[in-house]
C-alpha cells in the first residue's frame, strides 16, 4: 500500500521539459534569455526573426531528446561604422542536464555562437521549473553576451574580443564560462493553448563595430506574446529594454510526423492460398518445370504484376522448389515494402510446388543482398506482427556466380531509358544576395548495355538565375576548385553535366566495385575508382576511393583547364543502431590538400536525414578564406512526408558557407555505401514495419 | 495444362468490386424507390458512423441504394457495403482472397479490409492503415453473442514506420434484439453486441457495436479501425 501511494506520488517522469515556444535566438527559450527547456525530440524548427536593425534567421533541431543544436545566419544593418551590413553565421549548443523532479527544477547549460569569437558569443547554466501546470519559472547564470548588463563583478577576467570580418569557426573553448557573470530570470504562462506570455529580466546585449548597443537599455524588462497560429507556426512578439519591438515567425516540422498525415498508397495484393495437398495432390506436382513455356509464362505473369507495384523484374531462375527474383525497387522508400509486395505477388503467380523464394534486390545491375522466404511462412504469418516474418527471413551476401537457370525478363538487358526534368540549383550566403539561384531543364539518358555496365549521361540547358552576377570574383590562393562557380554558371549556358561509362560489380564476397570514367561532374573530368567493404549484417563498412581527374573548363564542354590532381580516400561508415550514422573519410581533396572530413547524421526509417560535417585539411585557416575550413549542416527530406504516395524521391540540401577550395571533394554519381546499404540487414530491419505494408 | 491453370486462376480470381465515390450520379431520384430496403440499410448504417447529417458531399442514401444491386452483380462472392470519413465516402467491397479464417475484400480503388469472421483485423489504402490485429478473445464472446471480457491487440505503423501493437481490455456485453434489413437475406433477427475497449497504457477507448445473428454471422457492425480513420460501418451484403 505505501509503495502504491509513493508510486502514484512521485512526479518524476523521464521525459525532458520541453516547449514549442521559442527565444529572439530561435531557441526554446524565454525572449533574450535562454530556459531549460527543450524541442520535442526530432523537432526541425525555421523562424526568421527582426529586432530593430538585426535579423535573425535560424535553424534549431532536436539532435536528441536532451540536446539542441541550432544554426543562424543574421545580418546587422549599418553594424560597420561606414555604415555597411555585417553578415554573420552561427552555432548554438544546449544540453538538459538534469530532468524536471518534483521540487528539482530542469538544468540546461548551454553554449551560444561558440565557433570562434562570435558576435553573439555567450554561455549559461540555466534552471527551468514548472510551478503551476501553465507557469513556468527560470534562473540562470550568463556569461558574455548573455552578462552584458548586471555583472556580478566576480571576474575581470577579459574574454577574446569579437574581431568582425576574421576568418572565425575555431572552438574558442578559452573564452568559454569566463569573464563576469550576470544573473537573469524569467517568466512565461501558457494562458490558452494558442497563447503564451513571458516577462524576463534581461542580461543580454550586442554592440556594434563602434562600440555601440544596437539596443537602448531602457530598462531591464522584456515582455512578450507569443501566439499559435496553427500546428507548427508560430508568431511572437515583444517589447525590449523599454525600446525596441521585436517580431519572430516561425514554422516547425517533425520527422517522425508526416505533413500529409499518414502515407495513402493502393493497397497489396493479400497472400495466396495453396490447395491443400492431402486433398489436390496433383496442384502439388513438379511435372510443370520439366515444360519449357513454364518459365517464360512465370517470367512475363510476375514481371507484369510487379510492374504496378513499381518494382521490376530483372531476372527469374525458377525450378520445381525455389523461385529467385531479381528485382529494382523503383518506389518504395522502405525496400522491405518492396520486398513484402514481391513476396506476395509470387504466392499467387507460383505453382504450389514453390516454397522456397530468394528476392534480391538490385541496384546498377548488381545484387546487393539474397533475402530468402518459405512460402509456408508467409501464409502463417500474414496478420501477424511484422517481427514475426522478420525473424524467419534470411538475408544473406548476394555475391557469387548467379544460378544456371537464372534468365532476363523481356526488354531488361541492354534497356534505354530517358528523362526531362526540371534543374534547380542554389547558392546561399553570398553577402550581397543570401540565396542565388539557377534554373533550368535537364535531359538525361541511360544505357544499361549489360547487368553492371551502364552509359549515362546528362545536359542542363540553363534558362534563368543570378548565380553569374555574383561579383565575389574568387580570391582563393588554392587553385579555384570550387570557388569559380559564379564562372561555371556564365559560361555553361548549355552544360553537359555528366557523361560517363561505369561499371558496377562483385569482385568478392562482402566486396562492391565502382570504376567511372569520363565527364565525372560539371567541373571534373577523369576517372575513378572504389571498392567497399560491407558484410551483409555489419554496421560497419570501409570504402576506397581513387580518381584521377582533370578540371573542365567553364563552358562545360569537353575542354579542359591546365589542372590535374589524383584525388581520393579511405572512408568508414558506421551506423549506431539509434538512428544515429558516422562517416570519417580520410584522404586528399580536389585542391591537392590532404585532410579528413567528419559527418554525423540522424536519420529516420521515412527518409529523413539531418546531420553536419566538417573538414579539416592542412590548409590554413588564412588560405581557406571566410569561415577557416569547410562546415555544413545537411538535410535530406523524403518527397512521401509532403505528399503521402509511396517514392523514393527526396530533396538534399546542403548549408553551408560560399564554396571555397579548401577540403572540397569530388562529387561523382553511383558512390557505392547509401545504395549498398539499403538492401543490408539493419537497414532493412529499421522500416522492416513496412514489409505487410 | 496444369500450370496454364495455376497463372490464370491466380490473376482473373482478382475480384471486381465497385466504388461509389462519386456523388454526382445525379440520377432521378424516383428511379431507385423500388429499393427501400438498401435505402434502409445505408440509412442504418449512417447512423452509426456519422456526426451529423449527411452533408459534404456523400451520396444520397437513395443513390447509394441504387447502386448497390449494380455492383452485387459484377462482384463473386461475398461482398461489403461500408462507411468511412464519418458516412462521408460509401464503397462496396468484394471478396478478394479467403485464407486461413481471413477474408480480404477490396474496393475497385484498391482499398482492402481485412475481416475474421465479421471482425475487421487489418486494413490497407486507406491511410493510417491496420496492419493486423489479435482479436480471438472478444471476438469468440461477440460471435456466441455472450458477455464477457478480453484483451485485443491492434498494430499499427508509426510516421517513422516503426510498427507498434496497441493492447485494449476489452467488455463485451449484450444489448437488444433487433430485426435488420439485409441485401440478400431479408430481414434477419439479430443480437446486438456492444464491445467497449480502453487502451491499457491508457488514453483512447472506443466502442463497437456488432448485429449478431444466431449463427454467429455478424451482418452489420461498427468498428474502430485507428486514430486516423475513426469508425467505419460495415454492412454485410452477401456473405
Amino acid at each position: 500500500m505505501a509503495a502504491l501511494v509513493l508510486g502514484l506520488a512521485s512526479p518524476a517522469s523521464p521525459e525532458p521539459l520541453i516547449t514549442e515556444s521559442l527565444n529572439l535566438f530561435g531557441t526554446p527559450g524565454l525572449l533574450q534569455m535562454p530556459s531549460a527547456e527543450m524541442q520535442e525530440d526530432a523537432q526541425i524548427t525555421a523562424s526568421v526573426t527582426r529586432i530593430g536593425d538585426q535579423m535573425r534567421n535560424t535553424l534549431t533541431f532536436q539532435i536528441a531528446p536532451r540536446v539542441t543544436g541550432s544554426f543562424r545566419y543574421s545580418r546587422f544593418t549599418g553594424y560597420y561604422a561606414d555604415g555597411d551590413d555585417l553578415f554573420d553565421r552561427s552555432f548554438d549548443l544546449k544540453f538538459q542536464l538534469l530532468d524536471e523532479g518534483q521540487y528539482r527544477p530542469a538544468v540546461a547549460v548551454g553554449l551560444q555562437d561558440f565557433l570562434g569569437t562570435g558576435i553573439y558569443s555567450g554561455e549559461y547554466i540555466v534552471a527551468t521549473k514548472s510551478v503551476l501546470p501553465n507557469l513556468r519559472v527560470s534562473a540562470g547564470l550568463g556569461w558574455g553576451g548573455l552578462a552584458k548588463y548586471g555583472g556580478l563583478g566576480f571576474s575581470d577576467a577579459v574574454r577574446d574580443a569579437y574581431v568582425p570580418g576574421e576568418e572565425g569557426g575555431d572552438l574558442n573553448a578559452g573564452s568559454w564560462f569566463k569573464g563576469d557573470a550576470a544573473v537573469f530570470g524569467g517568466i512565461s504562462w501558457q494562458a490558452s493553448d494558442r497563447l503564451t506570455l513571458k516577462a524576463e529580466y534581461s542580461t543580454a546585449g550586442y554592440d556594434d563595430e563602434a562600440g555601440n548597443t544596437f539596443i537602448e537599455p531602457e530598462s531591464a524588462w522584456n515582455f512578450g506574446v507569443d501566439y499559435r497560429v496553427r500546428d507548427n507556426v508560430h508568431v511572437q512578439a515583444a517589447y525590449l529594454r523599454g525600446s525596441e519591438m521585436a517580431v519572430q515567425l516561425s514554422f516547425s516540422a517533425n520527422p517522425r510526423k508526416p505533413a500529409a498525415g499518414a502515407a495513402n498508397e493502393n493497397a497489396p495484393l493479400p497472400v495466396g492460398g495453396r490447395p491443400a495437398r492431402r486433398s489436390d495432390p496433383d496442384a502439388w506436382s513438379q511435372d510443370w518445370a520439366a515444360d519449357s513455356t513454364s518459365a517464360p509464362a512465370i517470367r512475363r505473369v510476375l514481371s507484369k504484376a510487379m510492374a504496378k507495384e513499381g518494382v521490376t523484374l530483372e531476372s527469374l531462375a525458377v525450378s520445381g522448389t525455389r523461385a529467385e527474383v531479381r528485382y529494382r525497387n523503383n518506389r518504395y522508400g522502405a525496400e522491405p515494402q518492396a520486398i513484402g509486395r514481391t513476396a506476395r505477388i509470387m504466392t499467387r503467380a507460383l505453382p504450389a510446388s514453390v516454397e522456397t523464394f530468394v528476392l534480391v534486390p538490385v541496384s546498377n545491375g548488381v545484387p546487393r543482398s539474397k533475402v530468402t522466404l518459405k512460402r509456408s511462412d508467409l501464409e502463417a504469418l500474414e496478420q501477424a506482427p511484422s517481427s514475426a516474418i522478420l525473424a524467419r527471413a534470411r538475408v544473406e551476401d548476394a555475391a557469387g556466380p548467379a544460378p544456371a537457370n537464372l534468365v532476363a525478363a523481356d526488354g531488361q538487358y541492354p534497356r534505354f531509358t530517358w528523362s526531362v526534368s526540371p534543374s534547380v540549383t542554389f547558392s546561399a550566403f553570398d553577402p550581397d544576395e543570401p540565396v542565388r539561384g539557377q534554373l533550368g531543364v535537364q535531359f538525361a539518358a541511360q544505357y544499361d548495355i549489360s547487368p553492371g555496365l551502364v552509359l549515362s549521361g546528362a545536359i542542363v540547358q540553363k534558362l534563368a538565375g543570378n548565380i553569374e552576377d555574383s561579383d565575389q570574383t574568387s580570391n582563393s590562393v588554392l587553385q579555384h576548385v570550387r570557388s569559380d562557380a559564379a564562372l561555371y554558371a556564365a559560361e555553361g549556358e548549355t552544360a553537359i553535366s555528366h557523361l560517363t561509362l561505369a561499371h558496377y560489380g562483385r569482385p568478392g564476397p562482402d566486396l562492391y566495385s565502382r570504376l567511372t570514367a569520363g565527364l565525372l561532374e560539371p567541373m571534373f573530368a577523369g576517372v575513378s575508382g572504389e571498392v567497399l567493404w560491407k558484410p551483409v549484417d555489419s554496421r560497419l563498412a570501409f570504402g576506397a576511393e581513387v580518381n584521377w581527374v582533370k578540371q573542365r573548363d567553364y563552358d562545360q564542354q569537353f575542354s579542359f583547364l591546365d589542372y590535374e590532381v589524383v584525388t581520393g580516400h579511405a572512408s568508414a561508415y558506421y551506423a549506431f543502431g539509434n538512428g544515429f550514422h558516422g562517416t570519417l573519410d580520410v584522404g586528399r581533396y580536389l585542391a591537392g590538400d590532404w585532410g579528413a572530413t567528419l559527418a554525423i547524421d540522424r536519420e529516420f526509417a521515412n527518409g529523413w536525414r539531418i546531420g553536419a560535417y566538417v573538414t579539416k585539411t592542412d590548409v590554413t585557416a588564412e588560405e581557406f578564406g571566410e569561415g577557416s575550413y569547410d562546415k555544413g549542416i545537411r538535410i535530406t527530406v523524403p518527397l512521401s512526408y509532403f505528399n503521402g504516395k509511396p517514392t523514393r524521391a527526396a530533396s538534399s540540401t546542403v548549408l553551408r558557407s560560399l564554396s571555397r577550395d579548401g577540403g572540397a571533394k569530388l562529387s561523382v554519381n553511383g558512390r557505392l555505401y547509401e545504395t549498398v546499404r539499403e538492401a543490408h540487414e539493419p537497414d532493412l530491419e529499421a522500416s522492416w514495419g513496412r514489409f505487410w505494408r | 495444362m496444369m500450370k496454364q491453370m495455376t497463372l490464370t486462376r491466380a490473376f482473373l480470381a482478382l475480384p471486381l468490386a465497385l466504388t461509389l465515390a462519386l456523388a454526382g450520379c445525379g440520377n432521378d431520384p424516383n428511379r431507385g424507390a423500388g429499393n427501400t430496403l438498401l435505402k434502409d440499410i445505408t440509412q442504418v448504417l449512417r447512423k452509426t458512423v456519422s456526426k451529423g447529417d449527411n452533408k459534404g458531399g456523400a451520396q444520397t442514401d437513395a443513390q447509394v441504394a441504387q447502386l448497390v444491386p449494380l455492383a452485387l452483380k459484377r462482384v463473386k462472392g461475398s461482398a461489403l457495403l461500408a462507411l468511412l470519413n464519418d458516412g462521408k465516402q460509401v464503397a462496396v467491397l468484394g471478396e478478394q482472397e479467403n485464407r486461413a479464417g481471413y477474408m480480404t475484400y477490396t474496393t475497385t480503388e484498391r482499398q482492402t479490409l481485412t475481416l475474421r469472421g465479421g471482425i475487421i483485423t487489418s486494413s490497407r489504402g486507406l491511410g493510417g492503415d491496420l496492419m493486423s490485429s489479435s482479436v480471438d478473445e472478444t471476438a469468440r464472446l461477440v460471435r456466441a453473442r455472450s458477455a464477457g471480457q478480453g484483451q485485443r491487440v491492434m498494430r499499427f505503423l508509426t510516421g517513422d514506420w516503426q510498427e507498434v501493437g496497441l493492447s485494449f481490455a476489452c467488455r463485451v456485453s449484450r444489448d437488444q434484439a433487433e430485426t435488420i434489413p439485409t441485401a440478400t437475406r431479408g430481414n434477419v433477427q439479430t443480437q446486438r453486441m456492444i464491445e467497449i475497449c480502453r487502451s491499457t497504457s491508457g488514453g483512447t477507448t472506443f466502442t463497437n457495436i456488432y448485429w449478431v445473428s444466431g449463427g454467429g454471422t455478424i451482418w452489420q457492425s461498427r468498428q474502430w479501425l485507428g486514430n486516423d480513420n475513426g469508425y467505419i460501418a460495415v454492412s454485410l451484403l452477401r456473405p
